[in-house]
C-alpha cells in the first residue's frame, strides 16, 4: 500500500464518528462553552471541521504562514457545519489522491512571518494532523455529553449508543 | 528512550517514535491529576477522572496482544482494573503500560502488520482488521481521543492544561 492509500482509509474511516457528531450539535448551543479559558462549541466544532483540509496546504504547499491570515467560516446551523466538513474533507482527500511515496520525504513550515514554528517531513505534518484532530474531537464529545447531546459510538460504545 | 530499528522493522520504528512523541504529552497530562479529583465526572453519564486517566494509561498495554496474538478475546479476557490512590500510582500505570507497549513494538517485523486481528466476545466477532488498522485505531488514536476528553476535564477543575499539539489557554504560547 502506498502511503497515501494508508492515509486515505485512515481519514475515510475517522471521518464516519466526526460528521455524526458534527450534524448533532443544535445551533443554540454554538456560543456555549464550558469554562472561561475554553473555546465555544462553535469554534471547537468548525476546528473539527476543518482540520482534514489542512492536508491541502500541508500536500500542495511547502508552508503555512499565519500571517498571510486564516480565513474560518462562520456556521449558523448544524447543517452550515456537516457542509463545512465535507467540503474540506474533499479538498484534504484530493491533495493526498495527487501525493506520490517520494512527496511525504519533502519538509514542510509551520511559520508567522520570520518566526518558524515547526519544520518537519510532510510525512510527520500529516501524521500529527490526524492525532491533531482525533484530540479536539474527544474534546467535542466532553461538550456534547455537557449539554446533554447524545454521543455516537466513537471506537467503541458511549454511554448514549452502541453498546456492544 | 530511542528506538533500536533495523531495516525489517521501519513500520514498528515510526510507530515507536510517535508513541514516544505522544507519550512525553500524555505524562504530562497525567502527572497534573490531583487525588482530590480522582472521583470528580463532568456528567452523570461520564467516567470519572481517574477511571478516564487508568482508561488512557492502560490502553497503550493494548499494543502487546495487537502484536503478539491474532485476537483480543473479551469473554477470555480477565481484567481487573487497577487501585490507584495517587497520582504517583496513575504515572506507574502509564509507565508500566508505556514501557510494555515500547517492547512489543520492537520485536514486531513489518510482516506482522498486515495480518488480520479480530476483537471478539465469545462467539461474536465486532471487527476483524489488518494488524496496522488495528494499532493505528484501536490503540493509538484512540488514546489521543481519550487524552483530548481528559483536558476538557483538567480545565473544569482549573488544572493548566499542557501544550498539547500547539499552545493551550494555560501554557506554550507561541
Amino acid at each position: 500500500m502506498s502511503i497515501n492509500e494508508g492515509f486515505i482509509k485512515e481519514i475515510e474511516q475517522e471521518s464516519k464518528s466526526a460528521r455524526e457528531m458534527l450534524k448533532r450539535i443544535p445551533a443554540e448551543t454554538f456560543d456555549w462553552k464550558p469554562h472561561e479559558k475554553s473555546m465555544t462549541m462553535k469554534r471547537l466544532a468548525v476546528l473539527v471541521a476543518d482540520m482534514f483540509g489542512w492536508f491541502q496546504f500541508e500536500i500542495d504547499a511547502d508552508e503555512l504562514d499565519f500571517a498571510k491570515g486564516y480565513d474560518m467560516p462562520d456556521p449558523k446551523t448544524a447543517q452550515d457545519l456537516v457542509d463545512f466538513f465535507e467540503k474540506r474533507l474533499n479538498d484534504g482527500l484530493t491533495s493526498l489522491r495527487g501525493a506520490d511515496d517520494a512527496k511525504f520525504s519533502e519538509r514542510w513550515k509551520l511559520r508567522r512571518g520570520e518566526n518558524i514554528f515547526m519544520e518537519t517531513s510532510r510525512l510527520e505534518i500529516v501524521r500529527q494532523t490526524i492525532n491533531h484532530m482525533v484530540h479536539h474531537r474527544g474534546q467535542l464529545s466532553v461538550f456534547m455529553r455537557l449539554k446533554d447531546i447524545a454521543v455516537p459510538p466513537i471506537y467503541g460504545p458511549t454511554a448514549d449508543e452502541g453498546q456492544m | 528512550m530511542s528506538s533500536t530499528a533495523t531495516a525489517t522493522n521501519s513500520i514498528a520504528a515510526a510507530l515507536i517514535a510517535e508513541l514516544e512523541n505522544e507519550g512525553a504529552t500524555t505524562r504530562k497530562v497525567l502527572e497534573r491529576i490531583p487525588p482530590e479529583k480522582f472521583d470528580w465526572k463532568p456528567h452523570d453519564k461520564s467516567m470519572t477522572m481517574v477511571r478516564l486517566a487508568s482508561h488512557v494509561a492502560e490502553m497503550h498495554s493494548w499494543t502487546v496482544p495487537t502484536v503478539t496474538q491474532p485476537e483480543l478475546d473479551f469473554a477470555k479476557f480477565d481484567y481487573k482494573p487497577a487501585e490507584l490512590k495517587t497520582t504517583e500510582d496513575l504515572v506507574a500505570l502509564f509507565e508500566k503500560s508505556y514501557n510494555e507497549a515500547l517492547d512489543a513494538l520492537k520485536g514486531a517485523t513489518d510482516e506482522i502488520w498486515s495480518e488480520p486481528w479480530s476483537l471478539k466476545n465469545g462467539e461474536t466477532t465486532y471487527f476483524t482488521m489488518p494488524k496496522i488498522a488495528v494499532m493505528r485505531s484501536m490503540v493509538l488514536n484512540h488514546i489521543v481521543h481519550h487524552r483530548g476528553q481528559l483536558s476538557v476535564y483538567l480545565r473544569e477543575n482549573d488544572i493548566p492544561v499542557p501544550a498539547l499539539y500547539g499552545p493551550s489557554a494555560d501554557e506554550g504560547q507561541m
